[in-house]
């Protein structure tokens, strides 16, 4: 089995859904984003392009972040997801250093102020309760969720339906069979990492 | 009230990132490790006891103490030590049992020439001696290029991910082993059994090769992925031009290649070379400061 998501940026509309969703659905630090959406202009005016590229983890088949982790925190799982122990990270940082897509985070030490220093929502500190500062965090797929049987935020909420996830190692299941109709491509595959997560172009 | 938290607007633009997580830290860790076991290599070639007591300290102390500072959880740097597969994939992991095995080794070597533990069974002639020895030696070099594996084995970014990288660090690593070299023997005022002159030539030979290997390296980036020519305009026509010509190239190479070729040819004191030492020496150390500085991730799209 191996996770994996084909978004669709034909259907992508630069709302940022997905970024937000992201951010209630796992309550992340402030400052960390485990998916964004960058956006690029290109030509001039009047002719004037806009793309936007939603990226998050992309739970690559050879992670070079897993091959320069020291400890080992960072570990492929047998579902293709590329999972961290908060409790092996010692915080080095080289995962960071090493991902080519910068889709990984490190919430700092306490002197990182919050959103709103001194007035802290209940839900705010249940959700950073499972997160140890000074480690390095990540998209995971939503891994919570997909032990009870549902799929990520991040595909449940877009509006456009743009994002499939599915087991790209069953060519039955419908995000295979759309990354082989559509023809889906990687993120900058010469850098040999074989993500697990493709973009349709159009 | 609220504060708003800094968000840094690189993450959502497309365009070449600066690295930000490896820093002053990490260069003062790479640093101490070069110099530290190129001191070794050098003074045992030498038999320059104090240089390699010095050399110990600057790799325990330096190199570990800055890893040690830069680490979020620093005490759980042991959990580097007992991961056998990240052993088998990770240059940190491979450079820390090297950095250990070092320390040992290299301690339980040069402990019978001190004063405090002559009782040890082994001496430097030994064969028990030796054979710590020779791993010492091992584990320094280890130490010196090990660092610029740790670098380039980094996809992300173009601008380390080259092996002519851990190369310029065993060149800068010798060269800056050679100038502590120096500038203890101008320190202490003694006369070692040091044929100086040997030291001088060597080090002639080094600066040259660093300064060749330099002009290859920055040849070579600049026709790399974006990242790395982004890198190198930084470096060489960007907010780090004065750090990269001023302090690595012309005060830690060409003023010490200048003056120990004089010295070389002409003579002097060896206390001119010892101070040209500290400026070759900082130079190395900026060196390091630019590549992190300057590291970049190329554009997604």
């Amino acid at each position: 089995m191996r996770y994996g998501m084909v978004i669709d940026l034909g259907k992508c509309i630069g709302c940022y859904t997905c970024m937000v969703v992201c951010k209630v659905q796992n309550c992340t630090p402030p400052g960390v984003f485990w998916g964004r959406v960058l956006e690029k202009e290109e030509g001039q005016y009047p002719s004037v392009r806009k793309t936007s590229l939603p990226i998050l983890c992309y739970q690559c088949k050879e992670p070079p972040c897993r091959d320069v982790c020291p400890t080992a925190a960072t570990h492929k799982r047998e579902d293709g997801i590329v999972a961290i122990d908060y409790d092996l990270c010692v915080g080095c940082r080289a995962c960071i250093v090493a991902c080519p897509y910068q889709n990984r985070y490190y919430w700092g030490k306490p002197k990182d102020t919050m959103y709103f220093p001194g007035v802290s929502h209940p839900y705010e500190q249940a959700g950073l309760e499972e997160y140890q500062r000074a480690t390095v965090q990540k998209c995971d797929f939503c891994l919570n969720r997909l032990e009870r049987g549902l799929e990520p935020a991040c595909v449940v909420a877009c509006p456009t339906q743009a994002r499939t996830f599915g087991d790209l190692d069953d060519p039955e299941s419908e995000v295979s069979r759309l990354n082989h109709l559509r023809r889906g491509c990687q993120l900058n595959p010469e850098l040999g990492t074989d993500p697990s997560v493709y973009y349709i172009l159009h | 009230m609220a504060v708003v938290t800094k968000i840094v607007s690189e993450r959502f633009e497309v365009r070449p990132t600066i690295q930000r997580e490896w820093r002053v830290l990490i260069a003062i860790a790479l640093f101490c490790g070069g110099v530290g076991g190129g001191l070794f290599l050098i003074s045992q070639f030498f038999g320059f006891t104090f240089g390699v007591v010095l050399a110990l300290i600057i790799v325990g102390l330096g190199m570990g103490g800055a890893y040690f500072a830069d680490l979020g959880r620093p005490l759980r740097f042991w959990r580097m030590l007992i991961s056998w597969s990240a052993l088998k994939t990770s240059w940190i992991a491979r450079g820390i049992w090297g950095i250990v095995i070092f320390l040992i080794s290299g301690a339980l070597y040069i402990a019978p020439s001190l004063g405090w533990f002559t009782w040890l069974p082994w001496t430097g002639q030994t064969i028990a001696g030796r054979v710590m020895l020779g791993i010492a030696v091992v584990a320094a070099a280890w130490v010196i290029i090990y660092t610029g594996f740790v670098m380039a084995q980094s996809p992300a970014i173009a601008l380390w991910h080259t092996p002519l990288l851990p190369a310029l660090f065993m060149l800068y690593g010798l060269a800056g082993g050679i100038d502590l070299t120096m500038i203890s023997l101008g320190a202490l005022g003694e006369t070692y059994a040091i044929d100086v002159h040997l030291l001088e030539l060597a080090l002639i030979i080094l600066l040259i090769l660093c300064i060749i290997f330099i002009w290859m390296y920055l040849s070579l980036m600049s026709g790399s992925r974006v990242g790395a020519r982004e890198a190198v305009r930084m470096m060489t026509r960007g907010e780090l031009s004065f750090i990269f010509w001023g302090v690595v190239i012309v005060v830690g190479l060409v003023i010490p290649l200048a003056v120990t070729l004089y010295v070389y040819f002409i003579g002097a004191s060896i206390v001119i070379t010892g101070v040209t030492g500290l400026l070759a020496l900082m130079g190395c150390l900026f060196f390091r400061y630019a590549l992190l500085r300057a590291g970049s991730f190329s554009p997604l799209m």
